[in-house]
């Protein structure tokens, strides 16, 4: 191999890009070419240089995107469902309302209505599980009536230990219901007393993370006041120390962090006095740092 | 520094943690949130750097970012595991990036010197004043360096810029490369030829 050819292949070089026999005959070349060799060592220089200029997104950043495409995702969906029901109305609105001799089919329609759900529900459903009714489609039928189409949405009560790994799952899934923050909130409450089980600390924690509402964020946070010393625990609960825009939330989890100051926390804690602005959690912080013989100073 | 410059990946509860991506994939086809939530925290840090680092700016970042993963969110029905999935989410962004760079190129709007009301100040200056996490060890750069670098990056075309931060940043095979990008392993090659050729002759003496 010339020189020409070593140089030319450098760049595949430093990336790796090179089959073992290529290299091979390069690192040969090396061996015996001071010139190649300077060569090459510039290049490392412009990689090194190059690696320099990389940014790292900070983690607020991430945390606003991750926010703020939850908040999208979700009026999309709700806005997908409003679509469903507007259509279903309107399909009504012009189909069934319609001129006066459609009027007794309408009449009809509600009779037989009446008389098949009396058939058919009232023998089999419990009177504790109230039941919603859509008409999807309807078409007139021999006799005279008409045939409805209808999707049925049941309620009922389901009654269990939160060891049934059945209630425990509609809890964790309630627990991420974009819809509707109080029952998230109630959901992580109900939680709280398995909060050592890793499926629902997992739950507790992302809420703690991601959840859009302030509410159900102290909910958590609160309900993960047992495992405070579980390290990935510690982990979120620095992150949100750092990054959470609510006061209340940063109190918490200072509050957890300080009443056991380890080492994972101390350059968190540093961070804090730097960033914070809140007189508590900058007291807080400070006290725990000082009892940790710990500077209040970040190198 | 615990707690900086990380951010915990929480799983999701159900066992979704435990899924492997295909089937991730599938339950956030059928409307699973959390295993749409899932696959983004998967890949949006590799995300949300390429775009800060190609557009050296935070906001673009998140707007890329935002475009991203509502693509994915819209479309994600239609992906049928031709391709892996990371191939099929990084053609998203780097096509959206690519438009991006395209349009600032024409329109010019970021110069590699801001003006202000000290005088002429270095854009890439900024962006390492700003940046609270930066490494100490990039202060060693002298100013004009950086300033030349930043302009340099400026003057390769989107296509070289794309292909060099693939490549050198993001750590991807060049066939990675040119598969996502739509072109071949020799094309993205060359690309990463020319624009290392040119930066380096940029740079010149110094480094």
């Amino acid at each position: 191999m010339n020189c020409e050819a070593a140089k030319q292949d450098f760049t595949l070089y430093l990336y790796g890009e090179l089959e073992f026999e290529q290299e091979e005959q390069i690192e040969q070349h090396l061996s015996q070419c001071g010139s190649c060799q300077a060569e090459l060592e510039s290049m490392r220089a412009f990689h090194a240089a190059m690696d320099q200029q990389e940014t790292e997104p900070s983690p607020e950043l991430l945390v606003a995107c991750r926010r703020e495409l939850r908040s999208r995702t979700t009026a999309m969906r709700q806005a997908e469902q409003n679509t469903l029901w507007a259509r279903l109305r309107r399909f009504f609105t012009v189909t069934v309302p319609s001129p006066a001799f459609l009027r007794p089919v309408g009449a009809l329609a509600l009779v037989a209505f009446g008389f098949t759900g009396g058939r058919l529900w009232d023998v089999s459903r419990n009177v504790n599980e109230p039941s919603a009714l859509r008409v999807r489609n309807l078409t007139a039928n021999e006799s005279g009536g008409v045939d409805l189409i209808v999707e049925e949405v049941r309620q009922k009560t389901l009654s269990g230990q939160l060891n049934d790994d059945r209630i425990r799952g509609m809890l964790l899934t309630a627990a991420t219901d974009p819809s509707d923050p109080g029952l998230r909130a109630r959901t992580l409450e109900a939680l709280k007393a398995q909060c050592e089980q890793s499926d629902v600390r997992r739950a507790l924690l992302r809420a703690l993370a991601w959840d859009s509402n302030p509410g159900v964020r102290l909910k958590a946070i609160e309900a993960l006041r047992p495992v405070s010393r579980d390290p990935e625990t510690r982990r979120v609960l620095a992150q949100v120390l750092l990054e959470d825009d609510n006061p209340g939330v940063r109190t918490q989890a200072v509050d957890m962090l300080a009443s056991e100051v380890q080492i994972d926390v101390i350059g968190t804690l540093q961070e804090v006095i730097v960033r914070e602005s809140n007189p508590y959690i900058r007291q807080k912080t400070l006290k725990a740092l000082r009892e940790a013989n710990a500077s209040v100073e970040t190198f | 520094m615990s707690g900086k410059g990380e951010v915990a990946t929480v799983f999701a509860p159900g066992g979704v943690a435990n899924l492997d991506e295909a089937a991730l994939i599938r339950a956030a086809q059928s409307g699973d949130q959390t295993a749409f939530e899932t696959l983004v925290e998967t890949y949006d840090q590799g995300v949300l750097r390429l775009a800060g680092n190609l557009l050296r700016s935070e906001q673009d970042a998140f707007d890329i970012y935002q475009e991203t993963f509502l693509r994915v969110y819209k479309n994600l029905h239609s992906f049928r595991f031709d391709c892996s999935f990371r191939t099929w989410l990084y053609r998203i962004v780097t096509n959206l990036c690519l438009d991006h760079l395209r349009k600032r190129k024409v329109r010019k709007e970021e110069p590699s010197a801001l003006a202000t009301s000290d005088g002429e100040l270095d854009r890439m200056a900024v962006v390492a004043e700003e940046n609270p996490h930066r490494d100490p060890q990039r202060n060693l750069l002298s100013q004009e360096l950086r300033g030349r670098i930043e302009r340099v990056l400026g003057e390769l075309t989107p296509r070289e810029r794309m292909v060099f931060e693939m490549r050198h940043y993001q750590g991807m095979r060049l066939r990675a490369i040119g598969e996502t990008l739509g072109t071949t392993e020799e094309a993205a090659k060359n690309c990463l030829f020319r624009a290392t050729q040119k930066m380096r002759s940029a740079l010149g003496d110094f480094v």
